[in-house]
């Protein structure tokens, strides 16, 4: 439904979670950056309240986004911020902001996905699956998913190998979170539009 | 002596570094193995590791069914200075050169057992002149003579001005197939067998031809050691079959392939001028694999779909721990995976 940011969490969690398109992800691993970010940008475009900022975003295909982002058998290639400011221009109406330290940030997961959700808006984030499945640390690659809901004790994605969505109890999901440098995307509007609050709805 | 403490940069900031680099400079899936410090040359060293994630398709190849990852692989090394904090690591085309000797050393085991699995079905295929001439010329001799002398081996031998004959009998006797004499090779009991029965391994025995291939499709299942000369031979072959095969372990089911996606095996194998002739002959490789009872045609909605064969999958299966890498591409029938579908609400 256009401007209709969340829904109800379909299992038996009592929070709400974003009104994602689904996308899956059909054939190479790798290409899991593409699909989050065409996930989570056309959620912008279609299901933001806001009129002004649907109809100014431009939501990009999957080409156009593989025009600025190669990925290959060893993931996202030289992962950086410049070709996200690049495809956030074309897009038009958000900021996409690399974010990851070394050791982790200082929040944890749900405080540090909590700021977007509250605008409305979602978070990439990269796990190690491997750890997360089979619990083998440090050797997993790195999975991209977008977090679309966040309660108390767990935390819902939207994963694009997986069909619908996942949800975690907080501590396992942050476990996995890029143990190296818990790298993420914040999503954010960029600053010609104010973002419009939760308790707005 | 010098130590770790001698040196300006200490184990956890080497890391932090090396890090650094395999994320930024390389990729995200790449992660880094427990370092090592050099007391000589003052600088630690982290293999670099990768665990490639395997997406299993469905039949159609259009959905995910399952996520899998191979073994940890050491695709270089990143070495940091522990004095000045220098960096040396491999680029990313080095990683990615890596990876595909890797992914050519998984092609080739599962080839290797398909040889192992179906020598007795692929020893059918029409040979290239000369290729098997001089194994065929013992054992044809052997079938209708029932012996060979080895006086005429090794006058044949100084003809070619080489162990053309020779270099087959051991293996031949090895394999029962010939019984060494004073001055003869005659019949082993494996030969007598073929040549006894109307069946061997499921094929009808009805010419000599028929014998011969059944003593060829044993030389070949037990040689694969050779493989390279056998893979000059079936080459194409091997490249269409093994990625039908490879498919058919990943998902522990017969699969209905596309025509059009086996031509990606020949691609995987072959480049250039190679690619495009083996391209062209594809249709004939087809037929002959059908031929042989390899693969099996099958017709939906007016497309041409291909599908293996029941036996020669089952002896792939049973040579599953000879396979090495191959292994971790296994269904879960084979190993213990979870599914995706299992985490989600």
């Amino acid at each position: 439904m256009v401007g209709d940011p969340l829904v109800t969490h379909s299992g038996e969690q009592d929070y709400n979670v974003l009104n994602m398109p689904g996308y899956r992800q059909p054939q190479h691993a790798s290409e899991c950056i593409y699909y989050t970010l065409w996930i989570a940008t056309n959620y912008v475009a279609n299901s933001y309240p806001d009129k002004s900022v649907r109809d100014a975003t431009n939501p990009p295909k999957l080409d156009l986004i593989k025009q600025y982002i190669d990925t290959g058998d060893i993931g996202w290639e030289k992962p950086r911020q410049d070709p996200l400011t690049e495809l956030a221009r074309e897009i038009s109406s958000v900021k996409l902001n690399l974010q990851c330290r070394y050791g982790g940030h200082p929040q944890d997961l749900d405080e540090f996905v909590q700021d977007g959700l509250e605008n409305l808006l979602p978070t990439i984030i990269w796990i190690d699956k491997v750890l997360l499945k089979q619990g083998d640390r440090g050797t997993g690659p790195l999975h991209a998913v977008v977090v679309s809901g966040v309660g108390d004790s767990h935390i819902t994605i939207e994963d694009p190998l997986v069909e619908g969505t996942t949800t975690f109890e907080i501590d396992n999901l942050e476990e996995a979170w890029d143990p190296e440098y818990n790298t993420a995307i914040e999503v954010s509007l960029s600053n010609t539009f104010e973002p419009t609050r939760r308790e707005e709805l | 002596m010098s130590t770790k403490e001698d040196t300006a940069v200490d184990e956890e900031e080497a890391r932090r570094v090396a890090m650094d680099v395999v994320r930024f400079n390389l990729g995200t899936f790449l992660r880094l193995d427990t370092g090592e410090f050099d007391k000589e040359e003052l600088e630690y060293t982290f293999p670099i590791i990768l665990r490639s994630p395997k997406l299993i398709l469905d039949a159609d190849n259009e959905n995910a069914v399952d996520l899998r990852f191979l073994d940890p692989l050491e695709v270089g090394d990143v070495i940091v200075d522990a004095k000045t904090k220098d960096v040396d690591h491999p680029t990313i085309r080095q990683v990615k050169k890596e990876l595909e000797s890797y992914e050519e050393e998984l092609n080739q085991a599962i080839q290797k057992a398909l040889v192992r699995a179906s020598g007795s079905n692929l020893s059918h295929l029409p040979f290239p002149e000369n290729q098997y001439a001089p194994l065929q010329d013992i054992l044809s001799e052997v079938i209708l003579n029932s012996k060979i002398e080895v006086d005429e081996l090794e006058m044949m031998d100084s003809y070619e001005d080489g162990e053309k004959y020779m270099k087959y009998i051991d293996s031949l006797v090895e394999l029962d197939l010939l019984k060494r004499g004073d001055e003869s090779f005659r019949s082993g009991d494996v030969l007598n067998t073929i040549q006894e029965k109307d069946k061997f391994e499921g094929h009808e025995l009805e010419t000599h031809q028929d014998e011969l291939n059944a003593a060829l499709g044993r030389y070949f299942e037990a040689n694969v050691g050779e493989f390279e000369m056998i893979k000059r031979t079936l080459g194409p072959y091997l490249a269409i079959a093994g990625f039908y095969y490879r498919r058919a372990l990943e998902l522990d089911e017969l699969p209905v392939i596309k025509e059009d996606e086996l031509r990606d095996g020949i691609k995987f194998e072959y480049s250039g001028r190679e690619r495009r002739q083996k391209l062209f002959k594809m249709s004939r490789y087809l037929v002959q694999l059908e031929d042989v009872g390899v693969l099996t045609p099958v017709y939906q909605g007016g497309e041409r779909y291909w599908a293996g064969d029941e036996n020669t999958f089952k002896r792939l299966k049973a040579t599953a721990d000879q396979l090495g890498p191959v292994t971790e591409l296994f269904s879960p029938a084979l190993t213990e995976q979870q599914t995706l579908g299992g985490m989600s609400d």
